[in-house]
């Protein structure tokens, strides 16, 4: 903790090499997390880039008296992506039926390879967050594909970590309902 | 009881996350094993699938080179374009006036054989003096560093030569000079950063300064071997492997 304290200082300093540091240290969970949200690999890295650079221009703003950096930066992507997602609302956008992540789910474990354990990609991990709620989905975004602990989380969501633990539990129950229907679940 | 199983299953998230097998932690609970060990599968396979993602290089190289440039564009202020040689001339007559000036003072056939002057040789102010003209005709940041990676390829030989003959008071000097050279070559490549328009060149300027590099480097290191003194020339391949270390960079000082 005491080095990200000395980098974030430093990079509050303009020192590019700390700066750089932090943005190497948390572009690619930034961006898996952003993925997940997004779907889309080119609006994923769009988004990821004005993250560091919004960061950038509020890093002077930041405070560690409350909130972990990482969580500050998480907080900074969610807002981008609900902006996103405001701004495609206006758009259509065109939802993925459930019969489709049924098929992507049945080719997956269809694979002997992957048979022994419960295995999707990314692409069929998005779909199924589409049937969870706002609340859901963030949270599986954020400690699974951001990485982030229970404690960050409800830091960048702005809840109790009791509240958050409540909701990793609804969003993992009904993951599994999409991703493993009943009678085929696998057992590893 | 509800409140106690969310946090069983986020103490066993947290133990994966460690390390921890999956069936080391259904052994904490074996009451509630049958309903952790889905959830818990559940979640392993959404980690697993969301750290297949990566995003491509290119796309972190984009995002790396706008931060830099607007780091950059906060901490500097422009400075005034330095007069280069004779930088009031055009430059064709830079060229014809340099070329006139080499064959008045030395004679080609001198300038020639200064070449493959050493340091302690009569004909080396030559030498230097040429490959100053060299540098001034040179078009452009970058053709002028591709001719400095060729001059610092001369230092390092004539280090060698130096290192050999065991005259370390013009091998000072000669690292000196090596070091501007290098100097010279990451200050271009610092600058150019951020210019789309000459990336390529830049890269084949790495690409190059790499390449010498590594040979600069073993001949430095063979020498090193072959030496009664071989304290000098680790120094210097030491602060040759900084300089060019520096000038490749990291990413955050000037490389892309």
């Amino acid at each position: 903790m005491h080095r990200e304290e000395d980098l974030v200082r430093r990079a509050q300093r303009r020192d590019p090499e700390a700066f750089g540091q932090l943005y190497e240290e948390h572009f690619d969970r930034i961006y898996r997390y952003v993925m997940l949200r997004v779907r889309e690999q080119a609006d994923a890295e769009d988004i990821t880039q004005q993250v560091f650079l919004k960061a950038l221009e509020k890093i002077g703003s930041y405070r560690w008296r409350g909130m972990p950096f990482a969580s500050w930066l998480f907080r900074i992507a969610h807002n981008l992506v609900v902006d996103y997602w405001k701004k495609k609302s206006r758009e259509k956008v065109a939802a993925v039926a459930p019969e489709e992540i049924d098929q992507m789910v049945e080719e997956s474990s269809n694979d002997p390879a992957t048979a022994a354990e419960l295995n999707f990609d990314m692409k069929q991990l998005a779909a199924a967050c589409e049937q969870l709620t706002d609340g859901q989905r963030e949270i599986i975004s954020l400690r699974f594909a951001g990485g982030l602990s229970v404690a960050e989380s409800a830091k960048v969501m702005g809840k109790s970590e009791g509240a958050v633990k409540v909701l990793q539990h609804a969003a993992l129950v009904k993951l599994r309902r999409i991703l493993c229907p009943a009678g085929e679940e696998v057992n590893g | 009881m509800a409140e106690r199983f969310e946090n069983m299953l986020d103490q066993c998230l947290e133990r994966l996350r460690q390390g921890e097998s999956l069936e080391q932690c259904l052994a904490r609970y074996p009451e509630q094993a049958a309903e952790l060990a889905p959830l818990l599968r559940v979640a392993m396979a959404s980690q697993k699938a969301s750290s297949a993602v990566k995003p491509r290089p290119e796309c972190k190289a984009r995002a790396r080179s706008e931060i830099r440039s607007q780091l950059r564009g906060r901490e500097r202020k422009p400075e005034p374009k330095k007069a280069g040689f004779a930088g009031w001339m055009p430059r064709w007559a830079v060229a014809v006036a340099s070329v006139i000036l080499i064959f008045l003072v030395a004679g080609t056939g001198t300038v020639a054989a200064s070449t493959s002057s050493m340091p302690d040789d009569t004909l080396y102010p030559v030498k230097l003096a040429t490959e100053q003209v060299r540098l001034g005709l040179s078009r452009g940041d970058i053709k002028k560093a591709r001719v400095n990676v060729g001059l610092a390829d001369r230092r390092v030989k004539e280090i060698v030569y130096l290192a050999n003959k065991g005259d370390s008071q013009r091998l000072d000097k000669t690292l000196l000079r090596l070091e501007g050279h290098m100097e010279d070559i990451e200050q271009v490549i610092e600058a150019n950063a951020d210019r789309p328009k000459v990336q390529e060149a830049l890269i084949a300027l790495k690409a190059l300064l790499e390449e010498r590099a590594a040979e600069n480097e073993a001949a430095i290191e063979e020498a090193t071997n072959n030496t009664d003194d071989p304290g000098i020339l680790r120094r210097v391949l030491e602060r040759y492997r900084q300089r060019y270390q520096s000038a490749l960079g990291s990413g955050w000082r000037g490389s892309g």
